[in-house]
């Protein structure tokens, strides 16, 4: 075989690899236009596609625009007027930085490029089509910037036999926005697929609106007087965290409407979502995702976002307190509300309260981006250090990182039982009830299955469950998989009063189990069972569906599951007759524990009938 | 079916034969009790189909013979409500039985007598083994509570019977305690009978029937049932129990056959201290810790939340050193209500070994302990 000698690749080719990277699919390259657009300071952002953005995308912003010279730069690889030299990618304010994003997208198709600056009289134009760049050739069109791309991947028909369906594509392109829309409130941005207004979202001061927007809260079907989106707010350390979180009941069975934003950039990163939903656990049935927009505003030394091209993906150099601050504000933000569901008695219910407005609050990132299209880098030299910018500007983007205050403990939030109130067993099942807000109902179950759980939880924290020795052990028969499950639970069994050692190639012998379980008549044996099963499949500790980043939270999370199997087998179960000295002591739980509106599985305890409704129903209001 | 009984007696036969019917059933046979009148005595037979009794009413004068079925509850109610000292029972062909007092009259439905499952009949020729009333009940007594309410792997929902020799043992566990008491037949088979579990229900039920201690009792076993009469003759009462099916824990193989501490009591002391030092536990922390010295045992109890107790108890004698251990206190305070001696031994090994609590040379009671 022949030597093929070593060769510089063509620039075309160079773009297309990068091609790759960059664009993956239509729905990127509108990432990366309207990206551009944010940078360029637009006020609306408007986004055609057709036939799911495989025929043309086109991004038209009211931006500051790119004067005829600098065009064909625009286009050219690593061209951008957002970085100027090395250091400035470890403070990197803009949206887009890595000046590929143009050329790799006109490397795979053909791209125009109509722009006028503010103070120019008329607007140009160019062209490009894989490694061919026109010359700018005079237009007419608004200040601006409008970016179209056709036949994406036209020169590359093995990707193009990868993009899904146009329907598919579409609903990406859909879901790209919305995601960039959340972090931008002040923008319009509409998108228009063929004929169809796909989104219309006004620009607005009030975060409450976008999200509710943005986060389909409507169509979630709440109701009830309470707002769906309520508010989180945290510092920890240099990171500060606010946004809006979903009620628990808006949780959704996929991820889409968790919406994460690090300094103005829309993010996807598993330990901030894993956080998001450890604040959520128990209050939303496994595999659901809840609903929220949340930002992070962190100083840019405190993270990586040049770790792939796409930008979703970020690191940081202190994860854990990333994790840690998530998961403290959005858990105070739930805490401190009534999470009790109010449900309706018939449809005539009003729309539910949207809630206070939220005032928007830039990000340091936004509102200090470099516009990239009317000062290109090259062109015009270096730029002061951001920072500097920053304080001339009179912004102050980032506290300095200062020690974390101790997370004070609220009280619960919910509405207090009188003591003396009635209370109502209603088929050894459900209990009645009133408190200041109206009619309560409460599953007996799934409170008492809450309370049990949060008693555990505390105990556990202060030391192992007390461990009640078996005469003769139980044996439980397994499987040699359940078996090798059963190591990796020790450190588990050390906490939880459980003493358990392989018997064989097919059984465990159960030595030891908490005395409290034997107290309420839950059988080692068919617990040990039950266990092991559930570690050997790997659904213990997995509950929230996301691989937990650290060791230690894979241990919290199989400990919270397996104190939850304890509490569900604990509690007293529906057809359970209870005294009204048991009733009682149940709803003082009630207010005495946290997160008392849901079971561990996330089922609510409660359900509501306001007084409103009430009155409503009975012709008063 | 035609009788003048009185009103005590019956009502005290009503009683032991009800606690066996059934309180849910929809079978109304089952809900029903079987009057017999035959030679000159009434015979009242309850069944659940699992346990079947048999008394005999005192003090019956029987104008008709004959049987009925009546329903339990409704017959009860009136036989304890009312004041007359003697009821007379007519019951037609169309089972409706008529009850009369003296300024009452109750008409009660009943059901044809022979949709009544009946009751085995004590078989005189398989008889395992006799003793009195007094024994058995001591027996039963000492055992019945460290049953298990309910326990899928081994059959420990009842009593081991086992018998060797003249010599008789009940045994009974929870998975958690085991408790076995000894005692001596007055006649017995041939060798050794094979071992058997009786229900706790009926065993609950057959201590009612053993109220007169001086009661001669015989136990046969028939099929997978156990049939024991107790009393003589005619006034003689039976119990026939299906048995538990399912193997008891190897219980040998967990009584300790050496300990290095031996600690005994004054019983009351003990029973004292242990129910002051339960005062402060909780469902999540139920154990209490005893350390064990040469002249004192120390018990405490910690509830998080709720406080600390700790009682001091005086020891009449120990031998070995100093231990500490951790024990449900429910569990001592059961066996220890059990105990008639004046004085309870502890023997002891480790602290995550069993306890091994005894009174008398009849009656071991092992315990396992819980981590503080």
């Amino acid at each position: 075989m022949t030597r093929s000698p070593i060769r510089p690749l063509p620039t075309h080719l160079v773009n297309q690899i990068a091609a790759g990277e960059v664009v993956e699919r239509p729905a990127s390259v509108v990432k990366e236009l309207v990206e551009n657009a944010l940078d360029a300071k637009a006020t609306r952002i408007d986004v055609t596609i057709e036939g799911g953005g495989r025929d043309l995308i086109r991004v038209t912003d009211d931006g500051v625009g790119i004067p005829p010279e600098e065009l064909p730069l625009a286009l050219a690889p690593h061209a951008t007027s957002k970085i100027v030299r090395a250091e400035d990618l470890e403070a990197i304010l803009t949206m887009g930085f890595r000046g590929e994003a143009l050329a790799s997208i006109a490397s795979v198709s053909r791209v125009r490029i109509v722009s006028r600056t503010r103070d120019a009289d008329a607007a140009a134009s160019i062209e490009a089509e894989g490694d061919r760049i026109g010359a700018p050739q005079p237009a007419a069109a608004p200040p601006g910037t409008s970016v179209s791309v056709q036949t994406l991947f036209c020169n590359v028909p093995a990707r193009r036999k990868f993009l899904k369906s146009e329907s598919a594509e579409a609903s990406r392109i859909v879901e790209t926005l919305e995601s960039i829309a959340m972090g931008h409130p002040r923008i319009r941005f509409t998108l228009t697929n063929g004929s169809k207004t796909v989104l219309d979202l006004a620009a607005t001061d009030d975060l409450r609106r976008r999200a509710s927007e943005v986060l389909d809260v409507e169509r979630a079907g709440l109701t009830g007087d309470k707002a769906p989106l309520l508010e989180a707010n945290g510092d920890e350390g240099p990171l500060t965290v606010w946004g809006l979180v979903g009620r628990p009941e808006l949780a959704r069975a996929n991820a889409k409407h968790l919406r994460i934003h690090l300094n103005g950039r829309p993010v996807a990163d598993r330990a901030i979502l894993h956080a998001v939903r450890e604040a959520y656990r128990g209050l939303i049935a496994p595999g659901f995702t809840p609903l929220a927009a949340i930002f992070l505003e962190l100083h840019p030394r405190e993270v990586d976002v040049n770790v792939h091209p796409a930008k979703t993906e970020v690191r940081f150099r202190q994860p854990s307190m990333i994790h840690q601050g998530v998961l403290r504000a959005v858990r105070r933000a739930l805490r401190a509300a009534d999470l009790v569901p109010a449900f309706e008695l018939a449809p005539s219910a009003p729309a539910p309260a949207p809630g206070a407005p939220l005032a928007w609050r830039p990000s340091g990132g936004g509102a200090l981006s470099a516009p990239s299209w009317s000062t290109p880098s090259r062109a015009t030299g270096g730029m002061p250090p951001l920072e500097d910018i920053a304080e001339a500007l009179g912004v102050k983007p980032w506290a300095e990182p200062t020690p974390a205050a101790p997370a004070t403990e609220s009280p619960s939030a919910l509405p207090t039982v009188a003591r003396a109130v009635e209370i109502l067993q209603v088929h050894s099942a459900y209990l009645v009830t009133q408190d200041a807000e109206g009619l309560l109902i409460v599953d007996q179950h799934a409170l008492h299955e809450r309370v049990m759980f949060e008693k555990l939880f505390e105990r556990v924290a202060r030391g192992p469950l007390e461990r009640q020795s078996l005469l003769v052990p139980a044996i439980v028969e397994c499987s040699g998989r359940e078996i090798e499950a059963l190591e990796s639970l020790a450190p588990l069994f050390e906490r939880l009063g459980i003493e358990a050692a392989p018997a064989g190639p097919r059984s465990i012998a159960v030595h030891a189990f908490p005395s409290f379980l034997f107290e309420r008549g839950v059988d080692a044996g068919d617990f040990l069972r039950e266990l092991v099963a559930k570690a050997a499949d790997g659904t213990l500790g997995a509950a929230t569906g996301e691989a937990p980043t650290a060791l230690a939270t894979e241990v919290e999370s199989a400990l919270a599951d397996t104190l939850d199997m304890m509490a569900c087998k604990a509690a007293v179960k529906a057809g359970d007759r209870l005294s009204i000295e048991e009733l009682r002591e149940l709803l003082a739980w009630r207010e005495r524990v946290e997160r008392s509106t849901n079971c561990p599985h996330g089922r609510p305890t409660s359900l509501r009938i306001t007084m409103r409704d009430l009155e409503r129903q009975f012709g008063r209001g | 079916m035609k009788l003048v009984c009185d009103r005590i007696a019956l009502s005290d036969a009503l009683a032991l034969a009800s606690s066996v019917v059934p309180t849910r059933t929809t079978a109304a046979a089952l809900s029903c009790l079987k009057f017999v009148a035959r030679d000159g005595l009434l015979t009242i037979s309850a069944t659940d189909t699992e346990i079947g009794i048999s008394t005999p009413v005192a003090s019956v004068s029987i104008s008709d013979e004959g049987e009925a079925l009546i329903p339990a509850d409704k017959l009860n109610q009136i036989v304890r409500a009312s004041e007359d000292s003697t009821l007379s029972i007519d019951v037609n062909a169309k089972n409706v039985a008529v009850i009369k007092g003296q300024d009452s009259t109750f008409k009660i439905f009943g059901h044809e007598p022979r949709e009544f499952p009946g009751v085995q009949a004590f078989p005189a020729s398989k008889i395992e083994f006799e003793t009195t009333a007094g024994m058995l009940g001591r027996l039963i007594h000492r055992t019945l509570f460290a049953t298990a309410v309910d326990n899928s792997r081994y059959a420990i929902n009842g009593v081991l019977v086992d018998r060797k020799g003249k010599k008789v043992r009940l045994v009974a566990t929870d998975g958690r305690r085991l408790a076995v008491a000894k005692g001596e037949c007055t006649r017995a088979g041939d060798g050794d009978a094979p071992q058997c579990i009786v229900p706790t229900k009926a065993l609950n039920v057959l201590g009612k029937l053993l109220s007169d201690p001086d009661d001669p009792v015989a136990v046969a076993r028939q099929d997978n049932l156990l049939i024991v009469r107790v009393g003589e003759g005619a006034d003689a009462a039976t119990l026939a129990t299906r048995l538990v099916e399912g193997s008891f824990p190897p219980f040998e193989d967990v009584i300790p056959k050496e300990h290095d501490k031996r600690v005994t009591f004054d019983a009351g002391e003990l029973t004292s201290a242990v129910r002051r030092a339960e005062i402060l536990t909780n469902e999540e922390s139920k154990g209490i810790r005893m350390a064990f010295g040469a002249t004192q045992l120390v018990l405490s109890s910690r509830a998080p939340e709720l406080g600390e107790a700790e009682i001091t108890v005086d020891v009449e004698k120990y031998e070995g050193e100093p231990m500490e251990i951790g024990f449900n206190p429910k569990f001592i305070m059961d066996v220890l209500k059990v105990i008639d001696s004046p004085q309870v031994i502890i023997e002891l090994k480790a602290p995550n070994k069993p306890g091994v609590i005894k009174a008398g040379n009849d009656f071991t009671y092992v315990v396992m302990p819980v981590s503080l």
